[in-house]
């Protein structure tokens, strides 16, 4: 399955999915002008990747590292996240571990407590790491 | 004495562009008078959704009716411990009652309550009217505060619609 590279700007986060290396990153600031336009092939292709471990049976202890690396994202941002983690837990109730990192800047308590509201909010586990970003 | 300090101000039409502007100049203006990086961050995130929710609302009420008057303020500033956030628009008086209710809504919930309230618009696309509904929850989540509103009418059709937002410098 062929990886995707989106590089990032200043409104839109690079998108990075390695799937050989089971490694996938999502990271900068999102606030596109059509959020809608810049997620639905992010989206798509999560949907192609589970068809892909479908076909592909997983192998035993091998599991997907998926990184939230936000600056900052705007609420209908918030919308299409919502999507790919629902997506994302989907794979791991159907096919293979699925451990969510969310790192944020060490002064953005908002994007700490938006780590926690959405690993709340799907039952599931996030590891949270405080960096410096910026 | 009484700190009273406007960082930013501006009045006209707001396109992409000039928020993009508005966004980098007051990134750069928090890092110069803004010690404290927590309170940089929690500034920084309030007003990108403040313009943001101007333009989609300016955006709306373009496509609503042509003539719609663009005029559009933005301050932010910072007073006795706070820094203020103060946006105003046209709005026409048949959108003002359902602006009036959502914010009174949103004001009335506690803070878990708006988190609740967040949650269920993020999920399901059929409760809140539009993106305005989620950006103004946001605005009130990360702000902290009560969101702060008047209307003045200006004619039979439009009223100008001021929108304040309060963040407590710690």
């Amino acid at each position: 399955m062929t990886s995707l590279v989106i590089e990032g700007t200043d409104l839109t986060p690079s998108i990075n999915f390695q799937p050989e290396k089971m490694d996938f990153e999502i990271s900068g600031e999102s606030r596109p002008e059509n959020v809608r336009k810049f997620y639905e092939p992010v989206m798509e292709w999560i949907d192609n990747y589970k068809l892909f471990l479908e076909a592909n049976k997983p192998k035993q202890g091998e599991k997907l590292v998926f990184k939230f690396k936000f600056q900052y994202f705007n609420s209908t941002s918030a919308k299409f996240l919502t999507s790919v983690i629902a997506k994302l837990d989907a794979i791991r109730q159907d096919l293979l571990p699925v451990e969510i990192e969310w790192y944020y800047d060490s002064p953005d308590i908002d994007m700490k407590n938006s780590g926690e509201e959405f690993s709340k909010m799907f039952a599931m586990p996030f590891r949270l790491f405080s960096i410096e970003l910026m | 004495m009484r700190e009273n300090n406007v960082l930013l101000a501006f009045t006209g039409e707001f396109d992409m562009k000039i928020i993009n502007a508005l966004i980098t100049s007051v990134k750069l203006k928090l890092v110069e008078v803004e010690e404290a990086a927590r309170i940089q961050k929690k500034v920084y995130n309030v007003m990108v959704d403040c313009l943001e929710t101007i333009f989609h609302s300016y955006e709306t009420a373009q496509r609503k009716n042509a003539s719609y008057n663009s005029f559009s303020i933005f301050t932010l500033s910072r007073d006795a411990g706070f820094y203020y956030l103060i946006s105003g628009n046209y709005i026409f008086n048949d959108t003002m009652e359902a602006r009036k209710k959502q914010i009174d809504k949103i004001n009335a919930l506690n803070t878990d309550g708006k988190k609740a309230l967040f949650r269920d618009y993020i999920v399901d696309d059929t409760i809140a009217d539009q993106d305005s509904d989620l950006a103004m929850l946001n605005i009130a989540i990360k702000s902290g505060n009560v969101l702060g509103y008047e209307f003045k009418k200006v004619d039979a059709n439009n009223s100008f619609y001021i929108f304040q937002v309060k963040i407590k410098i710690l």
